[in-house]
């Protein structure tokens, strides 16, 4: 297991770096235009008409909140960090073997002595401890910000909460992406269906707040059980977070169990064949 | 112990609907090379992927060093060295990466001179990224990887492809050399040459099924043979055509005949006893006109 996490986490390097870039240059903006944001009555001007002239869309991003820390990073960050870091997820995990498999390099590893399960479980690990890390950049980023801005401070261990949760929603469309990517003869169906549901998921979250038909069908979406200003402001509800983890552990077992029954291909991408034997492999049952 | 180090009985596999394996039955004796010869789709690199779990027959048993590879695959996957037909590399490691990350897998049990050795008898870049490697230098780290651990079995699926002929005959000594120190070398090819030079026995499978095992020597002296003679006078020997067996192919002219000869040679040669010969040659058929008759055949339908 140990080798498998190590060589798994060396190329995942790239991922850890360009991603974590990326993700600390957004979260380490934050706190220099809040400063800028709170400093400026032309801005507050311009919040407060939009919430006369347009108040579906100053409710819909908060902005009556936006001149508090948490209401800013609510309004700012995290209104659309997660579709970001969610695209990192879905595509993590409908590689985390297809990728090999496409690559014709899965056939090669498992011809060594390292059994099914723990080629899955070392690469889940892996790809779990990246999510964690990124969260953790982000997390230190908007630390860091917070150090040379003289407005935005919220405690360090109040911020981790709403990562806490982004996790447990990350870790669904990880392992919803690794399961389609054992049902799915290609490694992109897979990652673009899983995308799909994570944008749509996002917009149906976002506008239900003004969308009457939509408050049913965001029931059904995971970003709305996303807790970011109520984490830091109520703490964390454990038992939505509960259940994310659970479903995530669900998912994943799904998926080992499907990837202990199929046969391996030499490389490239599947039939709608291999879905059709899938489906029937599933069926059967664990 | 167990005399075999594979035994296949009624292997079944398919895909879908298609069915790739029609029951395949099939043993290697330890310490022996047997050469697995067939077309591409024949089934050779299925046969050597159920062998290791990597994809699961419908039906028949297989037996690998006494082991079952759907209950033990990964007892078996330590005592194997195996080399795909289609090498995939990691792109972005070097030579020596991916020896020390498969050594890993295997619990660090290669010894790294031994790697060495190996790879310089190929004369293999250790340190060079494996995305500058050309189709040969990577089939060379794939012999490596197959044979560092000093498996008990190998199963190699076209070990020459792309290697030039220097490299095929190195490829070969090598596999020889595994044999002298009692390794069981399982290899399909479709280049008969090599088959011909280093197996000891022949499997032959057309179709997913097994139509011929038998040692290679034995298959090229019962096969097909051309006799040509020269009588030292015109002769009319047509008790020589009626021979079982003997098949006049053509007449050069009142003096010299060219035979195609099927089995045992005594008959013929005892008939051509009355007769004054000039001259008499043999050509035995190479294992490459034997197989080509197999599918042949085949096409025959």
């Amino acid at each position: 297991m140990f080798t498998v996490i190590r060589y798994s986490l060396r190329s995942s390097r790239g991922a850890i770096i360009g991603w974590g870039i990326g993700l600390a240059a957004l979260a380490i903006m934050m706190g220099s235009f809040f400063d800028m944001m709170v400093g400026s009555n032309e801005m507050m001007d311009v919040m407060n008409a939009y919430a006369v002239t347009m108040p579906e869309f100053a409710e819909i991003f908060n902005f009556s909140a936006m001149n508090t820390p948490i209401g800013w990073l609510d309004v700012e960050y995290f209104s659309f960090v997660p579709l970001i870091i969610g695209l990192f997820a879905t595509g993590a995990g409908a590689s985390l073997l297809a990728r090999d498999e496409e690559g014709g390099t899965l056939d090669l590893i498992l011809a060594h002595p390292v059994s099914r399960t723990t080629l899955f479980w070392g690469r889940f690990l892996t790809t779990t401890l990246v999510t964690i890390i990124l969260l953790l950049i982000s997390w230190a980023s908007l630390l860091l910000s917070m150090t040379w801005s003289e407005n935005f401070t919220i405690p360090a261990l109040d911020l981790l909460l709403p990562f806490t949760s982004l996790f447990a929603i990350l870790m669904f469309f990880m392992t919803l992406a690794l399961l389609l990517s054992m049902l799915l003869p290609a490694r992109r169906m897979a990652n673009m269906l899983a995308a799909m549901l994570l944008v749509a998921s996002f917009f149906i979250t976002l506008m239900s707040g003004v969308v009457d038909q939509l408050e049913r069908a965001a029931d059904f979406s995971p970003l709305t059980y996303l807790e970011t200003a109520t984490a830091i402001e109520d703490g964390l509800n454990l038992t939505w977070f509960g259940v994310f983890i659970a479903i995530d552990l669900v998912l994943a077992l799904i998926s080992w169990q499907m990837f202990q029954r199929r046969d391996v291909r030499v490389g490239g991408e599947g039939t709608w064949r291999f879905l059709k034997r899938n489906l029937r492999v599933a069926g059967e049952g664990g | 112990m167990n005399e075999f180090a594979i035994t296949i009985d009624g292997l079944e596999k398919y895909y879908g609907s298609f069915k790739a394996l029609h029951g395949v039955d099939l043993k290697a004796k330890r310490g022996e090379i047997l050469g697995f010869l067939g077309p591409n789709g024949a089934g050779k690199t299925t046969t050597i992927r159920c062998m290791l779990d990597l994809i699961h027959p419908q039906g028949g048993t297989i037996s690998v060093l006494g082991l079952n590879p759907q209950a033990e695959p990964e007892a078996i996957k330590a005592r194997v060295g195996y080399l795909p037909g289609e090498l995939h590399l990691d792109e972005n490691m070097t030579a020596q990466q991916i020896f020390r990350y498969f050594n890993r897998l295997r619990g660090n049990r290669s010894n790294w001179d031994y790697i060495e050795e190996l790879s310089d008898r190929l004369k293999l870049e250790l340190k060079t990224p494996i995305k500058n490697f050309s189709h040969g230098n990577k089939q060379k780290v794939g012999v490596v990887q197959a044979l560092m651990h000093r498996p008990e079995l190998v199963l190699l699926d076209e070990p020459t492809g792309g290697l030039d002929p220097l490299m095929q005959q190195e490829v070969l000594r090598m596999l020889a050399e595994a044999q002298d120190n009692g390794v069981t070398v399982f290899f399909s090819s479709h280049i008969i040459s090599e088959v011909q030079a280093v197996a000891d026995r022949v499997a032959v499978i057309r179709e997913g099924k097994i139509v011929e095992v038998a040692e290679t020597a034995s298959l090229l002296h019962r096969s097909m043979r051309q006799v040509r003679i020269r009588f030292q006078q015109p002769t009319e020997a047509e008790e020589l055509f009626k021979l079982p067996g003997v098949e006049l192919i053509a007449k050069d002219d009142d003096l010299g005949v060219l035979l195609q000869v099927e089995g045992d040679m005594d008959a013929l040669i005892k008939t051509l006893a009355k007769y004054p010969v000039n001259d008499f040659e043999t050509e035995r058929t190479s294992l490459e006109e034997i197989f080509l008759a197999y599918y042949e055949g085949e096409e025959d339908k």
